[in-house]
């Protein structure tokens, strides 16, 4: 009896002072998709709607920068570039001029566990590019030529993002310090010096390897018949032959490790930065939704916890970002801070462990948890405002979490997120034991 | 490779209207009329006022981009920070803009959150505060703004452009403004303005998405339909005409020019003229990997990474541009080439293939940008903005494939090709001598000494 109204009594202590929990209406229906996967092995999930006579097509391999083989980092990324040079039957840039000239645009991306291709094209010319991306799977060519001239690029393309940008070997030492065993320590840009030592014979092993019908999911989004669809995939991707060879697959795992901390003097950067780390879990696992949470807690938007306090109250930091990573095979919770003129690491560091603290102690009103709700609703909400939004978001889940179908509930798992477990799984997160640190020093030139 | 099929259509939502008792004009329309498959609770909205940098008051470019900077910086309600902290606690986003013909504010968020973002929204153009020390800070980045455009020779190009084909009319002047006008404006200069170009009988107020027409129309009436403003706005400025075509050659001196931005210009027509859909076609021919500029300047003679051209739209007159970027030294070839490849759209007008090529590309860009409510939003109120029939939308697509070569060559006989005025900025030492070839009147001007407001 007593139990009974003190439950009573708390419900109203919650409620009271916050507005109506608007998480009741934050609702999102599945997304209506039809899934099957060929006798190949090929997985193709198609979504027919006609809103615009428009199309998006993107097709995933699952090979990405984890996958690169030993001393070859940045044979993933190469290929992302090199199936833009040609095949059998068509010449160079043939995705280009099928897409650019008639009103589309295509392009490509590389993370650590999958390399995606994707188009956007008036929906009469869907079945012309399935042809064109079974034909690049099927028949590309991989020569001496292709091969040095995107090498270059790719080792420019390092020159310019990680060297020359002001901030960019902050990533990539963040990475070296979270993995000593994993791969996912060598980032996914590529290593200049593996690149430059690589043979032609490397690069054909490593195609035959990963791009097969059987490692690809095909995503198609837009203005067709679901008949129709059906057939034109069956005719260009279900004549392509499985090989038989099986694919290896990453089962490193990344041991615990004690605390770790690095100084690294960049010449590139005007102001200082830091960098924060901690191990976290893989994207499939049922605490990614309390980890998107504390995401958005920390560092989301000018009301979150790091912002306030680092930029606006303080004024220690320039900018803060916090970021779990959403990857195939365990990640790391990262924080970053680019500090303001003249502000010691110590006190920026300090400030941040502050926040952490706090969520690790401290459960989280409901009001500010209502708000992260919405937010994190809201960013789901509008990452599906166009066809190729919707096509990207569904093959990450399918790739990256193996299912598609995750996202069906995606929403109701992080309206289900309480201050509770937010506290939980910050407290074993955030152990400070846990901890890599970068101090990202900016040497005046 | 399989060909492709005919265009296929697909059945847009129905735009439906009223006009509230302020006067103000609402248009709706819903995503779920068409019980589409896929649901997905977005709503956008945008509110435009029928007046935008042509209606600057004289000697001041700049106030109605100003205004519209502004307006979100402020508001009777919130301050500027906390009008960030409102709309990101929301994940929603607050839109503004400025243009020649009109200033607009926009709202778009998820459904369940949509009333508060609309809220702010109307705010922002109902209550906007203008605070001093908040214009103080817009003038200053704007300041800046201007001398990042004006050390680009492509920007500083684009600006010429604008001030000699406009003239003294009202699109004479950038809508950014000058250094000389921003320094000269004031905080009340923008309230005024505000009050001018916001206003319940010339607006338009268009909602669609995941809502309910009835919905959308009770809302736009809760917020806007009480909506008053001063009955006494300022007077429009009196508009004098566009000038007339010239033949003539204005480089702008700028040694510290990487390359030379090479721009041909002549004035086109308004938005509203029936030979809209004609110009389109017309300039399309040029755009675009493929199309006829970048094909001579890049793909044939490697002059530039990229060339193209498009003809810019507005209430009263509109105007052609064709552009490039090429080495100083080979500043008088890529001319050539411009002006040869623009006029071959009349002794060499497109045939059917060419045809169908550029209007696919244009087809597949337009249905592409009315994918999305917001862009299906932007394409409505540009109809509303031009006094255009709302079902327009239509009969787009249609309209276009109506357009044949001989159309073309006769728009671009009377509107593109006759009396050039050709821009360039850049290293003028290296071609100054050259340019007589192209035009008798040929004027070259050092960068220092260029006046926005005056050049003629």
């Amino acid at each position: 009896m007593s139990r009974r109204c003190q439950g009573v009594a708390e419900s109203k202590g919650a409620s009271g002072g916050v507005p109506t929990p608007t998480a009741e209406r934050l609702h999102l229906d599945p997304l209506p998709f039809r899934e099957r996967v060929l006798a190949n092995g090929l997985r193709a999930i198609t979504l027919e709607d006609h809103r615009s006579a428009t199309a998006a097509v993107n097709i995933a391999y699952r090979v990405g920068g984890k996958d690169d083989p030993p001393g070859r980092s940045g044979f993933a990324h190469l290929f992302e570039h090199l199936m833009f040079k040609g095949t059998k039957r068509t010449g160079a840039e043939t995705i280009d001029r099928l897409t650019e000239d008639v009103g589309g645009f295509n392009n490509a991306f590389t993370t650590e566990d999958y390399t995606n291709y994707y188009e956007v094209i008036p929906s009469n010319y869907l079945e012309t590019i399935l042809w064109a991306e079974a034909d690049r799977l099927s028949g590309l060519i991989v020569d001496e030529t292709n091969f040095v001239t995107e090498r270059d690029v790719v080792i420019s393309e390092y020159d310019q993002r990680v060297l020359a940008e002001p901030y960019g070997m902050l990533g990539e030492l963040a990475l070296r310090e979270s993995y000593r065993v994993h791969p996912y320590g060598r980032g996914v840009i590529g290593d200049p010096e593996n690149l430059r030592a690589a043979t032609l014979e490397d690069v054909r092993a490593f195609h035959t390897t990963y791009y097969r019908p059987d490692n690809a999911t095909l995503v198609v989004v837009g203005d067709f018949e679901s008949d129709t669809i059906d057939k034109w995939i069956d005719e260009y991707f279900g004549s392509l032959a499985r090989p038989q060879a099986e694919i290896p697959r990453v089962t490193t795992l990344e041991p615990p490790s004690g605390e770790r901390r690095l100084s690294y003097q960049s010449t590139s950067a005007p102001l200082p930065a830091l960098s924060l780390s901690w191990h976290i879990g893989r994207a499939r696992d049922a605490e990614m939704p309390v980890l998107d949470m504390i995401e958005t807690l920390l560092g989301t938007g000018k009301s979150s916890r790091l912002y306030r306090s680092l930029v606006y109250e303080h004024q220690v930091a320039t900018s803060v970002w916090a970021g779990a990573d959403w990857n195939e095979d365990p990640g790391v919770f990262s924080i970053r801070a680019i500090a303001a003129n003249g502000v010691e690491f110590s006190r920026i560091e300090a400030l941040i462990e502050e926040q952490i603290a706090a969520i690790r102690t401290r459960p989280v009103e409901a009001g500010e948890l209502e708000k992260a709700k919405v937010q994190l609703y809201s960013g789901t909400v509008r990452g599906l405002s166009t066809y190729n939004e919707i096509a990207q978001t569904i093959v990450r889940s399918a790739v990256v979490r193996g299912s598609a179908h995750l996202l069906d509930d995606d929403i109701a798992r992080y309206n289900a997120v309480d201050a509770e477990s937010v506290r939980s799984v910050a407290a074993h997160t955030f152990a400070p034991e846990k901890r890599s640190m970068i101090e990202y020093m900016a040497v005046s030139a | 490779m399989p060909q492709a099929g005919p265009p296929r259509s697909v059945s847009l939502p129905h735009s439906h209207e009223i006009r509230l008792a302020s006067g103000l004009r609402v248009i709706a329309f819903s995503r779920g009329e068409l019980r589409e498959s896929l649901h997905i609770p977005l709503i956008s909205s945008v509110l435009i006022g029928n007046r935008g940098a042509a209606k600057d008051p004289v000697g001041l470019p700049g106030v109605a981009a100003m205004t519209s900077t502004l307006m979100r910086q402020g508001t009777t309600r919130h301050t500027a920070l906390e009008l960030d902290l409102a709309i990101d606690a929301i994940g929603a986003r607050l839109d503004r803009s400025a243009g020649y013909d009109a200033i607009s504010a926009g709202a778009g968020s998820t459904t369940a959150v949509f009333p508060q973002a609309f809220a702010l929204m109307t705010e922002t153009v109902r209550e906007p505060t203008f605070l001093r020390e908040e214009f103080e800070r817009a003038r200053t980045r704007s300041l800046s703004d201007l001398r990042l455009a004006y050390s680009s020779p492509s920007s500083l190009a684009r600006l010429v452009a604008g001030r000699l084909i406009g003239g003294d009319s009202p699109y004479g002047h950038p809508v950014a403004g000058t250094p000389r006008s921003l320094e000269a404006l004031g905080r009340d200069d923008v309230a005024a303005f505000h009050q001018h170009a916001f206003r319940p009988e010339h607006g338009t107020l268009l909602l669609g998405g995941d809502i309910s027409v009835d919905d959308a129309f009770a809302l736009a009436e809760k917020l806007f339909g009480d909506w008053r403003t001063d009955p006494h706005p300022l007077s429009d400025p009196v508009a004098l005409p566009q000038p007339a075509a010239k033949r003539r050659v204005i480089a702008i001196d700028k040694p510290d020019a990487g390359r030379t931005a090479v721009i041909v210009t002549r004035p086109a027509l308004p938005r509203n003229h029936p030979a809209y859909y004609a110009g389109a076609v017309s300039s399309a021919m040029f755009s675009g990997y493929s199309g006829r500029l970048n094909q001579e300047v890049r793909v044939k003679r490697g002059l530039s990474y990229g060339a193209g051209a498009s003809l810019i739209w507005r209430r009263d007159s509109g105007q052609f541009v064709a552009s490039t970027l090429v080495d100083h030294k080979r500043t008088v070839e890529a001319v050539c080439v411009v002006l040869d490849t623009i006029e071959s759209l009349a002794s060499r007008p497109p045939d059917e293939r060419e045809l169908t090529t550029r209007k696919a590309s244009m087809l597949g860009g337009w249905n592409r940008s009315i994918e999305t409510s917001e862009g299906l939003i932007g394409a409505l109120a540009e109809f509303a903005l031009y006094g255009i029939p709302l079902d327009e939308l239509e009969r787009y697509s249609e309209s276009i494939l109506a357009i044949d070569g001989e159309n073309v060559r006769q728009f671009a006989e009377a509107h593109i090709i006759p009396d050039p005025t050709i821009i360039l900025v850049g290293d003028t030492g290296n071609y100054a001598s050259e340019l007589g070839t192209f035009a008798d009147d040929v004027r070259i001007i050092p960068a220092a000494d260029l006046d926005l407001e005056a050049l003629q």
